[in-house]
């Protein structure tokens, strides 16, 4: 009796839209007191802190301009390629939503990158490279999943989790079927022996 | 992929998969009409508010993500509700001000985005505990685990599948295979009642240090640090999404 439980690209969005992002606003306006948080003042020309989704809003109109985050700049982006590479084991922390935050930023401020000497088409390329990079790497990692496990995913990102889940889950789900079905028979045969090859599969790997 | 509540404010969040986005809040389920806010000084702030919104995200992923129906967060819901209304209520407020236009349309969209996430949660709710009804509703714990409204709408349904299958095909069946509940009269015990399997494998990140933690009945353990992320069987780590102390991803 499974149920689908997944998100939709959309719903990952929408998570990644709560995500802070630095504006330099083009007009003035007190404090605004908002459910989520206080933000603001906004004054013409001075950065300010707010969720994405406010700054989605207002870069709309034309009242700020976006500042593409720190992770994004293309030294520290090189950086984070270069290790993704050279290590197929660990995994780089990059923001949580980082693949959403990429496409936010391209599609919706596109024209901002160049106001902070940034390079759009090089930043693009890296983030393209670093998702493609990371993505190879977990179908490698997938050939260790033998076997019912818990497995350590720390510093993967909401969009890696989200396309690797129903795969990795449900063979997770069976292995463990398993597992049990070949406890339970060795249990039953008491004439087996308690070492038995496959309670001593190893239950726990670290994939990281 | 156009982002909610990007344009004007004016739309609530585009997310075209699904139909549950698109219907209106029912009455019954956690966003009634109108909630008196009781707010004179509608821009005052008198309480921390910081979290809420962030809670209610929280909730709903967990929701969305886990395999059983979690506790119903009362608390939160009354709150975000009382918030909803208040905040709507100052965007009626300044309807005709011309100054405020813009953050008018910024309280908008944050109410949107809110609304959309209590409706989603409270969906979500709806849609497992339709598929779990009768496991639900004969246990109480889990049953303690409903809103009243839930509870309601869960015997409701259970009458009313009850009822269908009952006239469409129950009837039609030797006299004793004729249940909805047991598989023949030779089985004692109900034993046709879907129920969520626990064994479920799913993704969690730590919130907070929890040690060791046995994952297996060999004594073997597993350590479960802050900002780890794990792919783990759900019952081992059940008790922890109610408590906060892991959340789902």
């Amino acid at each position: 009796m499974g149920m689908a439980s997944c998100l939709t690209n959309e719903e990952l969005q929408f998570c990644a839209e709560s995500a802070e992002v630095t504006i330099v606003p083009n007009f003035s306006t007190p404090i605004l007191q908002l459910v989520n948080g206080e933000y603001g003042p906004f004054r013409a020309q001075n950065e300010a802190t707010v969720p994405f989704w406010l700054a989605t809003l207002l870069r709309k109109r034309n009242l700020c301009r976006v500042k593409p985050p720190e992770w994004m700049k293309s030294e520290s982006l090189v950086q984070v390629l270069a290790a993704e590479k050279s290590s197929p084991n660990e995994w780089q922390e990059l923001p949580h939503h980082y693949i959403e935050i990429a496409k936010l930023l391209f599609t919706k401020a596109e024209e901002d990158f160049a106001e902070f000497e940034m390079d759009v088409h090089e930043i693009r390329r890296l983030i393209d490279d670093i998702r493609l990079v990371r993505f190879d790497k977990i179908e490698k990692q997938f050939k260790q999943v033998t076997g019912a496990m818990t497995i350590r995913l720390t510093n993967f990102c909401a969009m890696e989790l989200n396309l690797m889940r129903n795969f990795l889950l449900s063979s997770l789900d069976e292995y463990h079927k398993f597992s049990k079905t070949a406890e339970d028979s060795v249990q039953q045969r008491q004439t087996q022996l308690s070492d038995d090859e496959d309670s001593q599969e190893p239950q726990v790997r670290q994939l990281r | 992929m156009e982002g909610p509540a990007t344009s004007s404010g004016a739309l609530p969040p585009d997310t075209n998969d699904t139909d549950d986005l698109t219907m209106e809040p029912s009455d019954d389920l956690g966003l009634g009409p109108e909630v008196p806010g009781g707010t004179e000084h509608p821009l005052e702030h008198d309480y921390d508010v910081s979290n809420d919104a962030q809670l209610l995200r929280q909730a709903w992923i967990n929701e969305s993500l886990t395999p059983e129906v979690l506790m119903y967060r009362e608390d939160l819901v009354d709150r975000i509700r009382s918030l909803i209304a208040r905040q709507e209520k100052i965007v009626e407020d300044y309807e005709q001000d011309h100054n405020q236009a813009l953050t008018r349309a910024i309280r908008f969209a944050e109410v949107s985005r809110i609304k959309f996430c209590l409706r989603s949660y409270l969906r979500k709710r709806l849609s497992k505990i339709e598929a779990y009804a009768i496991h639900i509703y004969m246990n109480e714990e889990l049953s303690s685990k409903l809103s009243p409204q839930e509870l309601e709408f869960a015997k409701d349904y259970i009458d009313a599948v009850n009822r269908l299958f009952k006239d469409s095909i129950l009837s039609r069946l030797p006299k004793d295979y004729n249940d909805l509940l047991h598989q023949s009269m030779e089985s004692e015990a109900p034993d046709m009642i879907p129920e969520p399997s626990l064994d479920r494998h799913v993704f969690v990140r730590v919130l907070d240090d929890l040690g060791d933690i046995p994952i297996d009945d060999q004594n073997t353990t597993f350590r479960l640090q802050e900002g780890d992320i794990f792919a783990i069987r759900y019952r081992l780590i059940r008790d922890f999404v109610d408590s906060g102390r892991v959340e789902l991803v």
